[in-house]
This record gives structure tokens, sequence and C-alpha cells, in this order.
């Protein structure tokens, strides 16, 4: 039984209309997503669940500008995302996209605050307002003392916070996360979930997540199912427990 | 009253940390990795001492042959139209010195010729020689600047000869004024000279009645080079213009430095050791590229993960090949300083050792291009990886 979430009027900052994409290995074509409808609003979290090889990653890839899909469109802050040129498809993202990976993927050489700062000096800003900006970031996910020390130094949740405050540092409208606590531990996890819930509702960011985490269930706004490349069911979580929202506010 | 003194710690923290300016993905990983570059430092490094080294040997040894070419006061010298090298010396006509001479900007002329005599030491070495005879009186413009007037003086008496302190072992002089024969006529070693090494055999300097008396009916009074001294203030492009229309067919009229350049340059090419040091150069190149490349590809690889999360922030593509670049160009430069030191000991060595070498701007420079070349080579051959990075295989 599909129930469905009552559609809201908004028309969602982030629209996927009948998205498909196949992949081929050899001679072999699987169809990993199969016309896939979704909306997803700004100032809540989403979070897109289903198994391993449902197509969720894919959906997340195409609908964040990483993955050009094979049919349908992708309608991000208003404009038709795979209609432009691969560069503007990077400078769509440089300006309006975070993302937060499984992997943490920091850099070795880099301390915390360098970690951020990196990204944001491709986006046009002075040296010193970026490190102001990462300054304010990690203040934001906690780690205002640990800045000047290298990934060698931080424990697994440090590191993904790290991760967050990258992607969180140049304020985007759309925050995408990949199994952003697949390899962090029950309380790292906890954190790192809330502070994902905290930002789309501090900022009105659009936050969409990808996760076979239930633990990551309670912390969403909204749940979206997919089993073999379709939406199988589309929930609206009331009772979203998320009593503490770390520090992120700071962050406007 | 507390008297207002140091500003608070903190702003100046601040401060500080400010002004370190850009983040330089490159420089940071550089040097807190070190060790894995170090071999693509060392590998940059070898390759240019490998041509360097080469150029200075190839230099010193080909310069032997214009020693006295370059260490003569002449402003212009009339060579034989066909000769290729100073060294391979032809005769040249008897009338040439006197057009050179009739020329009023001309204040003095010499002749200079050179041959190849039988060496017989005090204890009956023989070595095959060249003997090099020029004009010992007071202003000789043949006699080299670089060796004391005393020993021109010493030159003057007939029979006389000078040797080189290198070749004393190769001619089995022992002793100034040891007694020799040089194609059966007897001579007496009159002074030692420095800085005449020849590649092979020896260079014996005679005055010219020496070497009339040495050759005796062998010798038919004609030079091999003359040497024109021009009066003060003369503009030694336009003589050399004037008496080249002159000379026309009977001789050429050349600079100091066109005479040597056009010697080492022939024996650069004609020897086969052009060739040789170009093959070399080339296996430098190779070996310096394909271990600086590897080195680099596998700093690419090990942090493929983080260039495509900065892929997918948005960081374009020539931006991450830009970093992979500076890392290259950074590598280029401490591998040549580092050449720069090693050459400075070998060099050192070499010349302590009494081995010829010469090096100059232009061959360092070479050399620096090519640490170059070398390392943006190396830098252009590892960014294949990087141009593949798919930022959606980080979903996966």
């Amino acid at each position: 039984m599909i129930k469905r979430a009552a559609t809201p009027s908004a028309p969602g900052s982030l629209l996927a209309s009948g998205v498909t994409r196949s992949f081929t290995s050899g001679s072999i074509t699987t169809r990993v997503l199969g016309g896939v409808d979704l909306a997803v609003q700004p100032g809540e979290m989403t979070l897109i669940v289903g198994p391993s090889g449902s197509g969720k990653s894919t959906l997340l890839a195409v609908m964040s500008g990483l993955l050009r899909p094979d049919g349908g469109t992708v309608h991000a802050l208003g404009c038709d995302l795979w209609k432009q040129p691969p560069d503007a498809i990077d400078r769509f993202r440089l300006e309006h996209c975070g993302f937060v990976f499984q992997g943490f993927n920091l850099f070795p050489a880099l301390t915390a605050a360098e970690q951020v700062v990196l990204p944001l000096q491709y986006t046009g800003l002075s040296s010193g307002a970026a490190r102001a900006r990462a300054e304010e970031a990690l203040a934001a996910v906690g780690l205002r003392d640990k800045a000047a020390l290298y990934p060698l130094a931080l424990s697994g949740g440090e590191k993904q916070r790290v991760a967050v405050a990258r992607a969180i540092a140049k304020k985007p409208q759309l925050l995408f996360a990949d199994e952003p606590t697949s390899a962090l531990d029950k309380e790292n996890g906890a954190n790192v979930a809330r502070l994902l819930h905290a930002i789309a509702h501090a900022q009105g960011a659009t936050v969409l997540c990808v996760s076979h985490d239930p633990r990551l269930i309670t912390h969403a706004d909204r749940v979206v199912r997919i089993e073999d490349g379709v939406l199988t069911s589309d929930e609206r979580n009331t009772a979203v427990t998320n009593p503490d929202p770390l520090v992120v506010p700071e962050l406007n | 009253m507390r008297p207002l003194t140091s500003p608070p710690a903190a702003d100046h923290n601040v401060k500080e940390r400010a002004d370190t300016g850009r983040v330089s993905l490159a420089r940071r990983t550089l040097l807190y990795e070190w060790r894995r570059y170090l071999a693509a430092l060392l590998a940059v490094a070898f390759s240019g001492l490998l041509v360097l080294v080469q150029i200075a040997l190839l230099l010193g040894m080909f310069r032997t042959t214009t020693t006295v070419v370059e260490n003569a006061a002449a402003d212009l010298w009339l060579v034989e139209p066909t000769v290729a090298s100073f060294d391979l010396a032809r005769e040249l006509s008897p009338r040439a010195e006197n057009r050179a001479r009739a020329h009023p900007a001309v204040q003095r002329t010499e002749r200079l010729a050179l041959a190849f005599a039988d060496w017989r030491g005090p204890q009956g070495a023989r070595v095959a020689i060249t003997l090099v005879a020029l004009d010992v009186s007071p202003g000789s413009l043949a006699f080299p600047r670089s060796l004391p007037d005393k020993l021109r003086e010493a030159l003057q008496p007939a029979g006389t000869v000078l040797v080189d302190q290198a070749d004393l072992n190769k001619l089995g002089v022992q002793y100034v004024r040891d007694g020799a024969e040089i194609d059966g006529r007897r001579v007496q070693v009159a002074g030692v000279t420095t800085g005449f090494r020849a590649i092979g055999g020896a260079m014996v300097f005679v005055s010219e009645a020496t070497y009339r008396e040495i050759r005796g009916g062998a010798s038919r009074d004609t030079p091999h080079y003359v040497l024109a001294g021009l009066a003060p203030g003369q503009d030694v492009a336009a003589v050399r213009q004037e008496l080249s229309e002159i000379g026309g067919s009977l001789f050429r009229v050349m600079t100091p430095d066109e005479l040597a350049s056009m010697s080492q340059l022939y024996w650069l090419l004609e020897s086969g050791t052009g060739i040789g040091f170009l093959f070399s150069t080339v296996l430098g190149l190779l070996v310096g590229v394909a271990i600086t490349s590897q080195t680099l590809r596998a700093a690419v690889l090990s942090s493929l993960r983080e260039y495509a999360t900065l892929r997918a922030l948005g960081v374009p593509l020539p931006a991450l090949r830009a970093v992979v670049l500076e890392q290259a160009t950074w590598i280029g430069a401490a591998g040549f300083a580092v050449t720069a030191l090693a050459t400075v000991l070998v060099v050192g060595i070499a010349i302590s050792a009494g081995v010829a070498v010469a090096v100059t701007w232009w061959a360092v420079l070479g050399t620096a291009l090519f640490s170059m070349l070398v390392s943006i080579v190396s830098g252009l051959m590892s960014l294949g990886p990087l141009l593949r990075t798919e930022p959606a295989e980080l979903l996966r």
C-alpha cells in the first residue's frame, strides 16, 4: 500500500520529473531509475531510504547535478539543470550546493579550517572572508577548538562534522548528503543527523539525504522510499525527535 | 593610573591569521607529504645534473681546442675560407697578411702556424704533439694573455719550447731546461704553461724562428692564421666587414668569439659526441619523466576522492589541474636548486682534479628549462586519473 503525503502547494525548490537512468555494463543494461517524480521542499530535511541497489544514490546524483539522467528533467531553484552546459552546472553547484559523503574525503595535509576554506576560495570570496566563514561554520558544528587540527588528530565523528562544515560554509540553498552517518557510531551519527535537520530549519535550506540507516528516519521531516528505481512511499514524519539542535542557528 | 601598554594578544592573533592569505593545496600537500614527493624531486635533480655535467665536460673538452684563440689579444683573425675548426688549420695565401696590413685601421699583424710533429722526450718517450708557432716579440697579439710575460721572453732564444703542466708526464719532462727532440731537432724546455691541456697529444709553444728551424725544408713559410690588432678606437665590426671584402676568396675574417664558437660547434656536431649528448639527454628526460610522473600520479590517485569532493562542490576541473601542475612546477624548481648545488660540488671536484670543465650561463639556463620541462611533462602525464574523476562515483 502506498501512502501519499499531502502534496504541499509550493512547487518545491528541487523538482525531478520523469527521471530515468540506466547503467550499461558489458552487454547488460540495468535500469536504475524508472521515471521518478519528486518535489523536495526547502526548510525541511527529506530522507530517501531504500535497500542497496534501489537507485537512491543515483537519484541523489541526478538531482544534485552530478550525474546526467537519460530522460526527464530536474529543476533546481527554478533552473532546468540538465539543459545547462557542463561548466554552468559546475558553477551552479559551486554557488548553491553543499555535499556530505559517507567517506569524509578530507585532505590529509590541511587543517580543519583549511578544509573548509579551500572550496570557498573558488567562490570568489577574499581569503579573509573565507577564513571568517570557515570559523563560523566550524563553530556551528561544535569544532571551534579543533580548527587547527589535521584529520589525523580528529575522530570519525569530528571528521564528518568538518565535512559538514565544508558543505555548509558557503551557506548553500541545497544540501545533499549521501549516507552521512553510516561510518559513524550511534552518538556521532545522531549528532550529524541533528545537524542536517537544524540546517534545514534554521536556514531554510533544502536538505536531501540518502541513507539506509534507520536511525536517520527519526530526524527527517519527510521520508521517501524507493525500490527498484520507483518511489513506493512518501511519508511526513510528524514526531521529529530533534531535542538538541547543537549550535547551528549561529550560522545566520 | 594604569598605563595603557601592549595591545590585547587576541587581536594580534586574528590579524596574523588573516594575513596568511590563500590556502595552496599544492604547497600544503608537498610540505605535508614531502617523503612521497622526494623521489620526484631527486629524479628531476639527477636528470638535470646528468645534462649539466655533460655539457660542462663537453664544453671543457672542446674549449681546449680554442684556448689559444680565446687567450690571444687579436681583434680579428684571418682564416683560410674552408677551415671548419681552429685546430684543423690550412695554409693561408702569402698575400693575406699584406692585404690586412694595408688597411689603415690595422695597427699590427702577426702570423700563427700550427703543425703536427713528433716529440721525443728526455727519456725517449714519443708523443704526437701540436706545435703552435707564434710571434714572441714585445706586444705579441698571439702570446696567451693568461701567461706571464716572462714565459714569452723565455721563448725568444732559438730552440726553446713551452710545454703545459698537464702534459709533463706524457712528454717525460721533469725539469725546466730538460732537453728533447722535435722531428729530430734538439729543443730545450724553457718554461711550463698552465691551462693548455690538449684532448689528445700535447700542445707545445715555439717561436716562429724555432718553428722554421724544426720544420726546415718542410716549411714554406706560409702561416695558417694571421692575427690583426686594430688601432685604438676602431670599430671592429666595420673593419671586419671591410677586410672581408678585401679578402674575397683568399681569407675569411672572424672575431675570436666567432672562431672559437665555430670550432666548438664543429666538434660538438662532427665528433659524434653531440649526438651522444643528445641521446643521453633524451634518456635523462625519459627517466626523469618516468619517475616524476609516476610519483605525481600516485599522489593524485591517493587523493582522488578528495578531488572528486571538490568537483562535487563545484570547483572547476581546470582549478584541480592547476593544483597538480603547481606541484610539478615546485618540484621542478626545487629539483633544479638541488641540481645547481650538486653541479657546484661536481665541477669543484673536477676542477681540483684538473679535468677540463666549463659551465656557461646558457648551459645553466638550458638545464633549468630542461628541469621544468621534465616536471611539467610529468605533471601533464599524471593528470589522466584526475580528468576521469566523476564526483557521482562518490555516491556508490
